[in-house]
């Protein structure tokens, strides 16, 4: 999805530069430019092709050789078979919370973080910084079960909590990009404000967030699409599949030695339909904040 | 045996004073094929035993032991769990599956299939009860036999046979194959099985140093970098690679002529290719006799984890559910039940072929000390036969390393 965007980028150029009045040679080379952003795009969307196709399929075309791309009859009964396979609406509603939850408590919590790593200063505040960079060197996986037993002591297993808490506690990649961001900020600024009498969280909160929204929208949807497609974590610590997630849900199309591939599609094009949406609505921001060019100028 | 049932039923309720429990039962099943068969098995035993409930809990295949250690380790286990077969040993060498012999597992011996009994034998005591298990076969294409002037009534018997049919299935355009006749490693069979196909092993006795480097697993090893030469190397993994991620079906798009799968494949090609012309028989071996080793095979057993709160209940729904549950589990699945019993309430044709297969095949547990072996062997495998390695030398250098990993760990 990501990779859909050089050509969110470059469509509107010809609008602006390009044109008729152009010589030859310059709009020739345009168009070769286009045929190969479209032909690298349809690489790209291939697998979402595939997966859109195999659908919308009966059985007996699924593995049909060689494959056929529009599936006759088209089988749109599949996506309602799929979603009244397990109880996906309730699995959707978990996701949404857990998703919107976890984006909350990490733009809260890193942002407050990053304002105080990049414009505080206090004693030993690079030497934290350097120790909380230092466990994104830790990989999630070691640190699973010691955190599985420690929630579990906390009794905390089989509820949202495991889940949801840490993100109120600034992870470190997000702090560390959000912290960059805000560095790019002139102190003046926040020196006016604090002539004014503002306390350093009325600074956080009515200066700093919005000078630096593309780069908040980047944390949410990246966290955002992170907690929606979270699979491990809802599956660890959720033992009651009326909390279950969608990912977890997706999984059910699986076993040991059989996989449902049209129905797993065809629930898979419906998980992926939100967090498509929300890209389409936020991707100003998101290539914004994503180039990290968006800092303050004047 | 249903008499047997009420009895142990009886006392169990009487022995706990009529006391409500509820059990907790994790699987993998979760699909609309799936569950209705678990659940009507669930609501079997609730209604028979109403102080003995038990919820069935979905857990996807592949986190399932990742999510049970970490509930085991926090002291907050499941009762019962449907569990990979190949592993029930580690569990039990762990402390993570609770020894059933103290809980009168081993009468119940004589009711299950022994290769699938011992994989959860550990020093003598039994650490789970054998549910379903699968065997393989070779699945050839009649019609593509045929085609190529081959007799469908003659499948091959031997290896030799085996690569001669292939040669005739292999159909090529210019430099590129359209058709590969058969390849030893595509499918589900690896050098492992193939080594204890022609009656040797990967192991010591008691499977815990590595013995790689003997003559059965060499000459194995050469005969599977010989076919693979004879289509060229780049040839096998282009062609691999073009259903490798099993949203193709090579078998089913007849770019494969032979292929070697589960008994439950079958079932799979009923769906997906109602109208394929195919056979199913014996994996070839180098002799054409059969031997303990033939076929391989998986599965999975019911365990009680350790710390469980009721391990008594939990024995008398885990060994109904192997017994009773099983019968019901085979007769409305494809999968083949590890009780003798129940595996011959179904009298399907793949499910008689399965049951005369058992003898010939091998279920093997996972190594105590290099549980991870398996990646090594393959590097080793796939350096012989796709990047021109000495088989002798690469078996003894991964010999080397998983000895290091076994003396390591023990």
């Amino acid at each position: 999805m990501a990779l859909s965007r050089p050509e969110v980028q470059v469509r509107p150029r010809p609008l602006r530069t390009g044109g008729p009045r152009r010589v030859g040679g310059l709009k020739l080379g345009r168009l070769l430019a286009f045929a190969a952003l479209v032909a690298l795009s349809l690489m790209v969307l291939y697998p979402a092709l595939w997966m859109v196709s195999t659908s919308l399929k009966p059985d007996a075309q699924v593995f049909a050789y060689p494959p056929r791309w529009i599936p006759d009859p088209v089988m749109w009964g599949n996506y309602a078979k799929a979603w009244a396979s397990a109880p996906f609406t309730r699995y959707a509603v978990n996701s949404l919370l857990y998703a919107v939850s976890v984006t909350f408590g990490t733009v809260l919590s890193c942002s407050l973080a990053a304002y105080g790593f990049s414009k505080l200063r206090f004693p030993g505040r690079d030497f934290l910084f350097l120790v909380m960079l230092s466990t994104m060197m830790i990989p999630g996986l070691v640190t699973m079960v010691p955190q599985y037993v420690l929630f579990s002591k906390l009794g905390w297993i089989n509820t949202y909590l495991p889940l949801v808490v840490p993100s109120f506690f600034a992870g470190a990649f997000f702090t560390f990009l959000l912290r960059q961001y805000f560095m790019g900020v002139p102190n003046e600024l926040l020196e006016a404000a604090r002539m004014d009498g503002a306390n350093e969280l009325w600074i956080w909160g009515r200066v700093m967030l919005p000078l630096t929204t593309p780069a908040l929208a980047t944390v949410a949807i990246f966290t955002f699409d992170g907690a929606w497609n979270d699979y491990v974590n809802p599956l660890l610590y959720l033992n009651d599949e009326r909390l279950y997630t969608l990912q977890v849900g997706l999984a059910s199309f699986r076993s040991a030695n059989d996989t449902q591939w049209q129905l797993l599609m065809a629930a898979s094009v419906l998980v992926l339909l939100p967090v498509l949406l929300i890209f389409f609505v936020f991707q100003k921001y998101f290539i914004e904040g994503a180039s990290l060019t968006g800092s303050v100028k004047g | 045996m249903k008499n047997t049932l009420f009895l142990l039923t009886a006392a169990l309720l009487g022995s706990a004073g009529a006391q409500k429990v509820t059990l907790d039962l994790w699987a993998h099943w979760g699909s609309e094929q799936r569950r209705p068969t678990i659940n009507r098995i669930i609501d079997t035993w609730n209604k028979k035993n109403p102080n003995i409930q038990v919820k069935y809990t979905f857990v996807p295949f592949d986190q399932l032991p990742t999510k049970t250690l970490a509930a085991i380790a926090a002291k907050n286990p499941p009762d019962v769990v449907v569990i990979d077969i190949r592993t029930t040993t580690l569990r039990a060498a762990k402390n993570q599956a609770s020894n059933l012999s103290k809980l009168g597992a081993d009468k119940l011996q004589n009711q299950f299939y022994p290769n699938l009994w011992s994989t959860a034998t550990y020093k003598g005591d039994q650490y789970g009860l054998p549910f379903v298990t699968d065997s393989r076969f070779l699945y050839y294409n009649k019609d593509l036999f045929k085609e190529v002037g081959l007799n469908p009534a003659k499948p091959p018997t031997t290896w030799a046979e085996l690569e001669a049919d292939a040669k005739k299935l292999d159909k090529k355009t210019g430099p590129v194959y359209q058709r590969i006749g058969f390849h030893p490693l595509y499918g589900s069979f690896g050098l492992e099985s193939w080594v204890s196909n022609a009656g040797g092993s990967m192991w010591d006795e008691d499977r815990v140093n590595p013995r790689f480097a003997n003559p059965t697993a060499v000459k194995t090893l050469t005969w599977i970098k010989d076919w693979t030469d004879r289509l060229g190397a780049r040839n096998v993994q282009a062609f691999k690679s073009s259903f490798g991620s099993g949203a193709q079906d090579p078998f089913i798009s007849g770019k494969l002529g032979m292929i070697i799968d589960i008994g439950g494949y079958a079932a799979t090609l009923k769906k997906y290719a109602p109208n394929l012309n195919y056979g199913m028989v014996r994996i070839p071996t180098p002799t054409g006799q059969p031997g303990p080793g033939t076929s391989s095979g998986g599965g999975f057993n019911l365990e009680v984890p350790v710390g469980t709160k009721h391990p008594k209940e939990a024995f008398a729904f885990a060994r109904w559910m192997a017994t009773e549950g099983a019968r019901i589990w085979a007769q409305e699945q494809n999968d083949f039940p590890g009780a003798k019993n129940a595996s011959l309430s179904v009298t399907s044709p793949a499910f008689r072929m399965m049951s005369a297969n058992m003898k010939y095949t091998e279920v093997t547990p996972a190594p105590p000390y290099a549980p991870s072996y398996g990646t090594l062997l393959d590097k080793a495998t796939e350096d012989t036969v796709y990047r021109g390695q000495d088989p002798k030398q690469a078996l003894e250098e991964a010999n080397t390393q998983v000895q290091r990993l076994v003396n390591s760990n023990k």
